[in-house]
């Protein structure tokens, strides 16, 4: 039985395995700026990389047929190399093609299904074929080397590449992205597996010495073309740039006749936007729905003392930002602030003057989920504000489900108040419609729908104990709100509770592509 | 002032009778007060045509766009020539993300035998750019669906081959 050069072919093997999980956990965030990274785009990707793994060890189950099978090895690496060096470049000149600049979110639903399939197929089916046929072919040299059976080398073989991969993904995902980028890690990966080919068929004689010598030579070449970059908007600068293990986060600054205006960025290629800063704290305008987080503080019985807030979804801190400058009478903003991206936090204390670490009476929760972060949170709070969106469009299931808000109300005191920003376009969309019979279902009471004038958002209140909306309505209340929630078209009270969405059926995806999908068809 | 405005704009030409309880839904949706305002358009002296235009002008200052839209449509039927209902009919499709609904307003919105008023150049200019990014959304639509067909199918082919030639 002959071992010698075991241990390499393992090796060998686990690169390629990892070399997949990055090409796989990368392709996401790749195609992320321009189609987001939601569950639909997450899905074309797995679903691409595991067709053309299908197709790679059929393919190399094949060649494994061959006189020489290493060669064919060295060969597939070298090629799997250059398709992911040329991912970075190609990647944006096809999103482009397929979503071309100035497509908006409300009529992109279709456009991100499609589109993020078709790149996914284009870019990432070549690599992960070419990585697919890896496996057997290495089965095929380890069993003649080892002259054993066919279940062993093929044990032996997916043991070794499983591993390679379980290193891929967490390197990927906490090491590689956030330390180089998405263009290095490409760069890096495809350096790695086609230097590893060149090796293979370096060792394999003169003849393969000349492929592998024309393949270096494309990969070096890939490696000099310019990076091409999803750019932000013509009517933006953009401020500050990173790449969490989350997503890719920007800051960008806009002239407006108030002075600058700052947008955190997250994974956009639409109009949207995640976080807005002013120079000066306050009120934004009637279009923003950040100005309804106030509402609460103004129907409250109370004008002194603090106002203790938890904010599940802080982002930069504009809800804070809003809310210091307009509490009623005497109030001082005291509170919580839960968000899952640190480098949202970091950028946010940087550019939107999100308080720094340590500042009295605000904590900010930095690398926390929203219901975990809620649970360590504690109680008591006077207004729990749910502003928790992920890729451009998702309320996650679990913070949309009968579970959190009654978990949300049991952090507030005894009559506090949550405040919910729901995407959704009227007081038919779907998407509202659930969570408003959930939140009611949770507070065993009907909650307020109060329409945000020229925009798409509705902002939904509910009250633990006490009616959400008093009545009289105060005629004193800021940003002409005594006029809306008496205006029946604006505002609506809300109280069927029936089938709430639950941690254990909710279909909020589902119901968000529904509301995108109806606001198109709506146009027609 | 705002009816006195849109009247000299050639814009509202009402009878008398009509004018006190439109100038009143104005001057209601120019206070913020739009429930008023909409309560006022439907008072009986108004017709047709002056209700849908009270009724459309408090949910566009209202920032309801949906509804506001659903009404200009309705009070097209009632005056499809109405240029000013055009104006805003096609400025509020555009600010609805409605590239056609704005191009099938303007074409209705005619030409003046004195020329292109520079409102409707400057809005036949958005729209026209407007209608250009939707066809090109609607071209990367189609290329995605076909690129994503066609590359399924192959790989069909190839899966059915391989699968059928490794026996």
């Amino acid at each position: 039985m002959k071992r010698d050069g075991d241990g390499a072919l393992l090796l060998l093997v686990a690169i390629a395995g990892s070399g997949t999980m990055v090409v796989e956990l990368a392709a996401v965030r790749l195609l992320a700026p321009w189609f987001g990274a939601s569950s639909a785009v997450w899905t074309n990707v797995i679903g691409v990389v595991l067709l053309a793994l299908s197709l790679g060890y059929l393919l190399g189950a094949r060649w494994s047929n061959s006189e020489r099978p290493l060669q064919r090895l060295g060969a597939v690496l070298i090629t799997a190399g250059l398709f992911t060096a040329w991912l970075p470049f190609l990647a944006p000149l096809l999103a482009r093609v397929f979503l071309p600049e100035g497509t908006t979110l409300d009529r992109a639903a279709l456009q991100i299904q499609w589109g993020s399939l078709a790149c996914s197929l284009t870019l990432f089916l070549p690599p992960a074929l070419a990585l697919g046929a890896v496996g057997p072919l290495a089965v095929e040299v380890d069993q003649r080397r080892r002259e054993s059976h066919a279940g062993n080398a093929g044990g032996r073989v997916l043991a070794a590449s499983t591993l390679g991969s379980l290193a891929g993904t967490f390197g990927t995902t906490h090491l590689l992205v956030p330390a180089l980028g998405l263009r290095l890690s490409f760069l890096l990966a495809a350096c790695i597996l086609g230097g590893l080919g060149l090796l293979v068929l370096w060792s394999a004689g003169p003849r393969p010495r000349t492929a592998g010598g024309t393949g270096l030579i494309l990969l070096l070449a890939s490696m000099l073309a310019p990076p091409v970059e999803a750019a932000p908007r013509s009517d933006v600068r953009l401020l500050a740039e990173r790449q969490s293990p989350y997503q890719s986060v920007r800051i960008v600054e806009r002239d407006t006749a108030e002075g600058p205006w700052r947008e955190l960025q997250v994974n956009e290629g639409f109009d949207s936007f995640q976080s807005v800063w002013k120079p000066e704290a306050g009120f934004l305008g009637k279009s923003y729905y950040y100005d309804c987080f106030a509402l609460p503080a103004w129907l409250d019985e109370r004008d002194t003392g603090d106002w203790n807030t938890c904010v599940v979804g802080l982002g930069t801190g504009t809800a804070w930002r809003v809310l210091e400058a307009e509490l009623p009478g005497d109030m001082v903003l005291k509170g919580v602030g839960i968000e899952l991206d640190p480098a949202v936090v970091e950028l946010g204390r940087e550019w939107m003057n999100l308080p720094p670490a340590g500042t009295e009476g605000r904590l900010v929760l930095a690398g926390w989920d929203g219901r975990a972060g809620l649970r360590f949170a504690g109680g008591g709070f006077d207004q729990v504000i749910l502003d928790a969106y992920a890729n451009q469009v998702e309320i996650p299931a679990h913070l949309s489900s009968l579970e959190f808000f009654r978990e949300a109300h049991s952090a507030l005191r005894a009559d506090g108040w949550l405040s919910v920003n729901v995407g959704a376009f009227g007081f038919d969309d779907p998407v509202l419609l659930a969570i408003a019979r959930t939140v009611c279902a949770a507070f065993e009471a009907p909650v307020a729908l109060v329409r945000v004038p020229f925009s798409r958002n509705v902002a939904l209140i509910a009250r633990k104990g006490a009616p959400v909306l008093p009545s009289p309505i105060p005629s004193d209340l800021p940003q002409d709100w005594s006029q809306w929630l008496r205006f029946d078209l604006a505002t609506r009270l809300h109280s069927d509770d029936s089938d709430p969405l639950t941690d254990d059926r909710n279909d909020i995806e589902r119901l968000q592509r529904e509301s995108l999908q109806g606001a198109a068809e709506a146009r027609r | 002032m705002i009816a006195a405005l849109l009247s000299a704009a050639g814009v509202f030409t009402l009878a008398p009778i009509q004018e006190a309880a439109f100038q009143r839904a104005l001057e209601l949706t120019s206070e913020g007060r739009f429930a008023a305002a909409l309560e006022t358009a439907e008072d009986p002296s108004l017709d047709p045509t002056a209700r849908s235009q009270a009724r459309f002008w408090a949910l566009y200052n209202a920032g309801l766009l949906d509804l506001a839209q659903a009404e200009a449509l309705a009070a097209l039927q009632v005056a499809p020539e109405d240029a000013w209902l055009l104006a805003r009919a096609t400025e509020l499709a555009l600010g609805l993300h409605d590239p056609s609904a704005a191009e099938q307003h303007l074409q209705a919105w005619r030409v003046d035998a004195e020329g292109e008023s520079s409102e409707r150049r400057a809005v036949r200019a958005q729209v026209e750019a407007a209608v250009a990014t939707d066809r090109k959304r609607s071209r990367g639509l189609r290329l995605a669906r076909m690129t994503t067909l066609g590359l399924l199918s192959a790989c069909a082919g190839a899966l059915g081959w391989l699968l059928r030639s490794s026996r």
